[in-house]
Order: structure tokens, then C-alpha cells, then sequence
């Protein structure tokens, strides 16, 4: 089964939280705006402050953590200060000069990372109006603070926006800047009509001479055959491959228990249905089309996270690192 | 094979194509939702495709047969009544009430009529392993009238209605009998009849007897029609009772509820007299007509002979008064009052009816009272030629000796 869900209480601390709690958790909140409901955080403002706060929160979250210490290099020793972790200090000069001497690291930067963004009609829909993204909305917060945060990290950052065809594109780079024009571009970038993964990932392979990191955010309701192909076509030519399968809780279980015609935005398929009569075999359709995803990407040591758009971005971001920590 | 008791309401059974027409064209008015992960969707429905079409179609053929269910039970299935061969060997009693009343007139065709036919429709039922027999209702002891289809259509040809009254309590006896060694069968009486009171033994069904009302030809009669109400709430007007005969309104009055009617019946002539009483419709319309059939006859013809005394003739007059009787010459009386005995022997050997009443003397004509002992067996001595014996005698009755003492009425009634 699929990993969409998730326990609430840890993605949302206050709303599990008890009363003599509720105080320190909005204050754990404030400093963690990652980890808020992506319709809450949208209140912040523009997908830029978003996707700003979203990082900051994320990085300001690592530090406190003990998984930290990805994507860097040794650079230099520096004296010891009181105050300092010992976790750092270099026993081995210890050893041979008995000062205490700290390792100094500066990050890498010759990641180039293309996140290849899905801007079709189907990804511009949501199930309820109230407290949900549409599924494109949450990609472009999703896309912004991916970027931003590769860029933070010294990684180049590029975008591909493929609808029926690739919409628009920028070039990787790993200036703010840059990040900057590239969320302008989100911003701006309207919903297109089908979903053409395929074509947008071939591109990625044509142009793409650098081995790197390819994204693809999209709720892969594409041409799953080609799709898949030209995923293992990426991984065929070396590069890590991270799929961010974005899923609207209205997807995952039918909507409704009456009669109605469901009707396809891309292609105007029509689908007469009975939802409380299908709503079990439509769950189980669901969850074998994400083993299938998790199947095929599995295979080809591709990461695949299927995310549902009431979840915090910082559960992707979190998958982000986990993949880029793997490629040191 | 089934019958049924209203096949009109078989036009029920086309409601059935209401969720037929509603199952086609359901998926016509459905409301449309956008809904882009429509692939799982299609998915799903083409698993369990045929699942759902069946349950569908068991679904629709449900309602379907539920409404059909519905309209046959509406249309009042009578199994068993199909055909001839569709019953086991039957022992028939078919019972007519014949009497007067079935002369009554319902609609444009006799009551009797409607019995021949009513039994012809069984009697094509039957098949040659039945027993059917006929009586009648008027003459039980005539035991089975017929036998057969065949002897019973002949007779019932035949048939008309007689003179007299319905003994339908002697006749349902009669013909359980018939029925009863033949065990071996079903056994089934059939009866019809308009269940006239007078048919009932007296007291049947909590109903009181049958009034005699004596109707008397030639003379006007007031009849007193009482008006019952058996609802809950009396109406307190008064309403109009009309007396028809024939086709002929005679009388109108007005009368309340618990009150009675008087009604002037005008003079009929000699024979049978049939019609009705009748209210506006108030409450039940089957209790607002009464049909009565009445037999007016002239006066009884009465002829006295001998001096039957002051008080005899007086109150012959009264009643030839009221019309009740006419007196006349004996050759011409239908009923002789013998003051004396006299033509005793001539009366009792005629067709005529004969009362013996006490002379207006006490003296009797010797031999007189001994034939009329001979013949009545009882002793006619005058009371007060016994008590005068009786006083003579003095202790003499007290000894034992009884034989010249009477304590009967020293007069009788012979025919």
C-alpha cells in the first residue's frame, strides 16, 4: 500500500496537541512553517515568501537534527571555542599537535537538479474548495522551495513546465536571482490542456549532458507506458530520478455516494458511476496504480513519493534530502 | 389455471415499466463532476463491470416483479377456479330458494333467473366425477329434485317460484345428509337464496320472527313502516317513507327515526301483491328499501248456523265490520259456526271448515252432545249443567266416582 497518509500528529503538532501543549506547539509552528497545512501556509503570501519561509523553516529544522551534515566538503580547520560541538573536533590532529582543532566544511556545487513540473488541466483541480490546493498550486509551492532550497545548498536549479507539450523552461543555475525568475515564471504559468511527461523527460535526456538530479512532480496521469520509459531512459544515462506522484485526497477515495457521470477535464472521457457502489474498487484501483508507480520506479532505483496535497511540503522536501544525502 | 376476481386491474401491471423506463434512462440525467483521476475509475468499473450490470439488472428485474406481484394481487387471484379439470371429485348440494320471493324483479331480470345462471356457471365447472344434487328451499322434505348437470339444467328450466315460504334451515339439513356418507370427496353446498327473514328459522341470527300482516282485498289498510337507525348519531329530521306496489308510488308519509310511519295501503285485488318502502338515501343505501311480497285475499266467507247468542253475532258483526270476514248463506261459506250442532255431519263431510261453539241456550238437543263426544273423544257436557249435577250430588264427586265430571270445554274446533 501506498504511504500518502500520515499520522497528523507529527505533521501537525498542534492539532494533535493537548491543551497545556497547544502553547509551545504554535510557537514550534511559527519557526517550522514547513511544516503547516499548505492551505494555511498559503496565507503567508506569494508563492515566493512561501516557498522563502517554507526553506527557511526546513534548513532552521535540520539543524536541530542529528541527520545533518549532507552535501558538504572538508574546507579548512578551525581552533576550537568554547561552545563548540565535539562532534567536529579532528582527534587525529589532537593526536599529533594536542590542540583541538574543528573541521570546516563548504557545501558542493556541481549538482545540477531539473525539476520537471506537470501543468496540465488535471493537475489544476482540487476535491473541496475549502482548505485544499489544487494539485498544481501545491506543485508550484512544491517546485519553489525545492529549487530554493537546491540553490541554498550551492546546487543549480532548473525548471521544465510540460503541459501537452514543455510550456516553458529554464536553464539550471544557482544564483537567487535566478531563483527568483524561476518562481516569476511558476507564478506565471498558466494550466495547459494534456500531459505530455514523456516528451518533457526526453528533452531533459536530449539537453542534459551533465549526469544530475531530475524531478518530476506530476499526478502521472500521463501515458504511463512512455512515461515509465522515459524515466528509465534518465536512469539509463545516469541520472537520480525523484518522482513526486501528487495526489488529491479527493483521488484517493471517491467523492460523492450517488449517480453521476464523471467527466475527464483533459480528455472529456466520460465515466457513469454509482460512487458508493465503486468506491471500494476504486480505492483498490488507486492503490494498485501506486504499487505499480512504487513497482517500476523501485526497479530502476528511482525514489518515488506519493504526496497528497493536505500534507506539509516539508515531507517532500524531507524525501528530497533523503535522496540528495544519497548522492553525497 | 387462475381466475381472477378483477382482471381490469391487470392494466396495474403496466407500472412495471416504470423502473424499466427509469433504469434506461437514468444514466441520462445524471449530474456531471470533473474529475480528473477518471482512468481508476473506468479501472474499477471495468473489474466489476459485469458484477454491477448484474446486480443491476437483478435489481430492476426485483422492482419489476414486485409491481407485477402487486397488480396480481390486486387483480384477486382465485386459484383452483380456472377449469373443469382443475379440482378433485366434488360432492355438489345445490340449494334454490324458490319461495315468493325469488319472483323479485332485480334490475330487469327475475331473481330466479340470476340463480339459473349463477348455477349454470358452477354447473359448467363440474366434470364426471362429481355429485350434484338439487333441492329446494321451499320443499326440503321433497329430498333431491335432481341429479346431474344435466337433470338439474332440465329442471331448473322448469323451475318457478312457488306459493309459499323458504325453509332454508330444513333444506341446508337436507342436503348435509346427502352429502354426508359421501366422505370420500369434497364436499361443497351451494345456496342461493335472497335470504328473506321469513326463510330463517325464527330467532336465526338474533332476528326476531316474521309479523304476520293480514291483507285483505278489496279494502284499504294502513300499514305502520318503523324507521330505525343503526349509526351513532340519529338524524332528528324527519324524512319520507314512500309505498310502492308495482311500479307505483301509493303512499308517501313522513316520519323521525325511531318513530313509525303510517301508510294507507289502498285497496288491492285478490292475488299477489309485491313492492317496496323505501327512504331517501340516508347512511347505508342497502338498508334504505324494504320489498315486501304480500297475498290479499277477499274476506273469509263465514256462514252461522243456529242461534249462536247475542255476543257470537256481535262480534261477527264487528268483524265483518273491519272487514275480515263476510257473512253468508252456508251454501256459500267457506268456514260454518254450528251453534247446537246442527248439520254437524254435512259440515265434517264437505270442504268447508266447521266451529262448534256452546248453544245460546245451556239445554243441548239429546244425542247432539253424545255424537260430538264420539267424535272429539272428549266429554261436551255444559259447564253449567255440571255444576248444577256437581251441587245435586253433593259429597258424591268427593266419594271417587269422576266419570260424570268434566273439567274440559264443552266445546270444539273440527274441520
Amino acid at each position: 500500500m501506498f504511504r500518502v497518509r500520515h499520522d497528523s500528529a507529527n505533521t501537525h503538532p498542534a492539532k494533535g496537541a493537548d491543551a497545556p501543549h497547544s502553547h509551545s506547539m504554535k510557537d514550534h509552528l511559527k519557526s517550522r512553517p514547513d511544516l503547516l497545512d499548505p492551505a494555511e501556509l498559503d496565507a503567508l503570501g506569494g508563492l515566493e515568501l512561501v516557498a522563502r519561509a517554507v526553506v527557511t523553516g526546513f534548513i532552521s529544522g535540520l539543524h536541530s537534527s542529528p541527520s545533518r551534515g549532507f552535501s558538504v566538503e572538508f574546507a579548512e580547520h578551525r581552533a576550537y571555542r568554547p561552545g563548540d560541538d565535539f562532534r567536529f573536533v579532528d582527534w587525529k590532529k589532537y593526536g599529533r599537535s594536542d590542540r583541538f582543532f574543528l573541521k570546516q566544511y563548504e557545501q558542493e556545487t556541481n549538482l545540477s537538479a531539473q525539476v520537471c513540473l506537470d501543468v496540465s488541466l488535471s493537475m489544476d483541480w482540487r476535491s473541496r474548495e475549502a482548505g485544499l490546493l489544487t494539485k498544481l498550486a501545491y506543485a508550484k509551492r512544491l517546485a519553489a522551495s525545492l529549487t530554493l532550497l537546491l540553490i541554498r545548498q550551492g546546487d543549480l536549479a532548473g525548471l521544465i513546465c510540460f503541459a501537452e507539450r514543455v510550456l516553458g523552461r529554464t536553464a539550471p543555475r544557482g544564483t537567487l536571482a535566478h531563483w527568483t525568475e524561476l518562481v516569476r515564471q511558476l507564478a506565471a504559468q498558466p494550466a495547459g490542456e494534456l500531459s505530455a511527461a514523456a516528451e518533457a523527460l526526453d528533452e531533459v535526456a536530449a539537453r542534459g549532458r551533465r549526469r544530475g538530479l531530475v524531478i518530476l512532480v506530476s499526478d502521472l496521469l500521463v501515458d504511463e507506458p512512455a512515461t515509465q520509459r522515459a524515466l528509465k531512459k534518465l536512469r539509463h544515462q545516469g541520472h537520480e530520478v525523484l518522482v513526486f506522484h501528487i495526489l488529491d485526497p479527493g483521488e484517493l477515495e471517491l467523492p460523492g455516494a450517488g449517480d453521476a457521470v464523471f467527466v475527464d477535464p483533459e480528455t472529456g472521457d466520460e465515466v457513469p458511476a454509482r460512487s458508493a457502489e465503486l468506491r471500494t474498487q476504486y480505492r483498490e484501483a488507486v492503490a494498485s496504480a501506486l504499487d505499480e508507480w512504487r513497482r517500476v520506479c523501485g526497479s530502476h532505483k528511482i525514489d518515488y513519493h506519493p504526496i497528497a496535497t493536505d500534507q506539509p511540503l516539508a515531507l517532500c522536501l524531507g524525501e528530497y534530502l533523503h535522496t540528495r544525502t544519497r548522492l553525497g | 389455471m387462475i381466475g381472477f376476481l378483477y382482471p381490469v386491474l391487470g392494466l396495474a401491471a403496466l407500472a412495471a415499466l416504470i423502473p424499466v423506463f427509469l433504469h434506461l434512462i437514468r444514466r441520462r440525467e445524471l449530474h456531471r463532476v470533473t474529475f480528473p483521476a477518471i482512468r481508476y475509475l473506468r479501472r474499477a468499473e471495468q473489474r466489476h463491470a459485469r458484477r454491477l450490470r448484474l446486480r443491476h439488472l437483478m435489481l430492476l428485474a426485483v422492482r419489476v416483479i414486485v409491481i407485477l406481484l402487486l397488480a396480481v394481487a390486486a387483480m384477486g387471484p382465485l386459484a383452483g377456479r380456472g377449469g373443469p379439470a382443475d379440482h378433485r371429485a366434488t360432492a355438489l348440494a345445490i340449494l334454490i330458494d324458490d319461495s315468493q320471493s325469488s319472483a323479485q324483479i332485480v334490475g330487469e331480470r327475475y331473481l330466479l333467473d340470476l340463480y339459473r345462471e349463477r348455477v349454470e356457471l358452477t354447473l359448467e365447472l363440474t366434470t364426471a366425477d362429481d355429485e350434484i344434487a338439487l333441492f329446494s328451499g321451499v320443499r326440503p322434505d321433497a329430498g333431491v329434485l335432481a341429479r346431474e348437470p344435466a337433470g338439474v339444467r332440465e329442471y331448473l328450466r322448469g323451475l318457478r317460484p312457488a306459493a309459499g315460504r323458504a325453509d332454508l334451515g330444513s333444506a341446508i339439513r337436507r342436503a348435509h345428509a346427502w352429502l354426508e356418507p359421501l366422505g370420500g370427496r369434497a364436499r361443497e353446498i351451494h345456496i342461493y337464496t335472497d335470504l328473506q327473514r321469513v326463510s330463517l328459522p325464527p330467532g336465526a341470527a338474533g332476528a326476531p320472527g316474521p309479523e304476520v300482516v293480514p291483507l285483505t282485498a278489496g279494502r284499504p289498510m294502513t300499514v305502520s313502516v318503523p324507521l330505525r337507525w343503526f349509526g351513532e348519531e340519529r338524524p332528528a329530521d324527519r324524512i319520507v317513507v314512500r309505498l310502492v306496489v308495482g311500479d307505483d308510488v301509493v303512499a308517501v308519509a313522513e316520519a323521525a327515526f325511531g318513530e313509525s310511519a303510517l301508510l294507507s295501503l289502498p285497496a288491492q285485488d285478490h292475488g299477489w301483491v309485491q313492492g317496496y318502502v323505501e327512504i331517501d338515501q340516508h347512511g347505508l343505501v342497502a338498508d334504505d328499501r324494504r320489498h315486501f311480497t304480500w297475498y290479499a285475499r277477499p274476506p273469509t266467507r263465514v256462514a252461522v248456523l243456529g242461534d249462536a247468542g247475542p255476543f257470537l253475532d256481535h262480534a261477527l258483526e264487528t268483524l265483518q265490520r273491519g272487514g275480515r270476514l263476510q257473512l253468508e248463506s252456508p251454501d256459500a261459506a267457506e268456514v260454518w259456526i254450528l251453534a247446537g250442532g246442527e248439520r254437524l255431519e254435512e259440515g265434517l263431510a264437505g270442504e268447508v271448515s266447521v266451529i262448534v261453539v256452546p248453544p245460546a241456550t245451556p239445554e243441548q238437543p239429546a244425542g247432539t252432545r253424545a255424537d260430538t263426544v264420539a267424535l272429539r273423544g272428549r266429554r261436551p257436557e255444559p259447564r253449567g249443567q255440571a255444576n248444577r249435577r256437581r251441587r245435586a250430588a253433593g259429597g258424591a264427586e268427593r266419594s271417587g266416582d269422576p266419570a260424570g265430571v268434566s273439567t274440559r270445554p264443552p266445546w270444539s274446533l273440527g274441520q
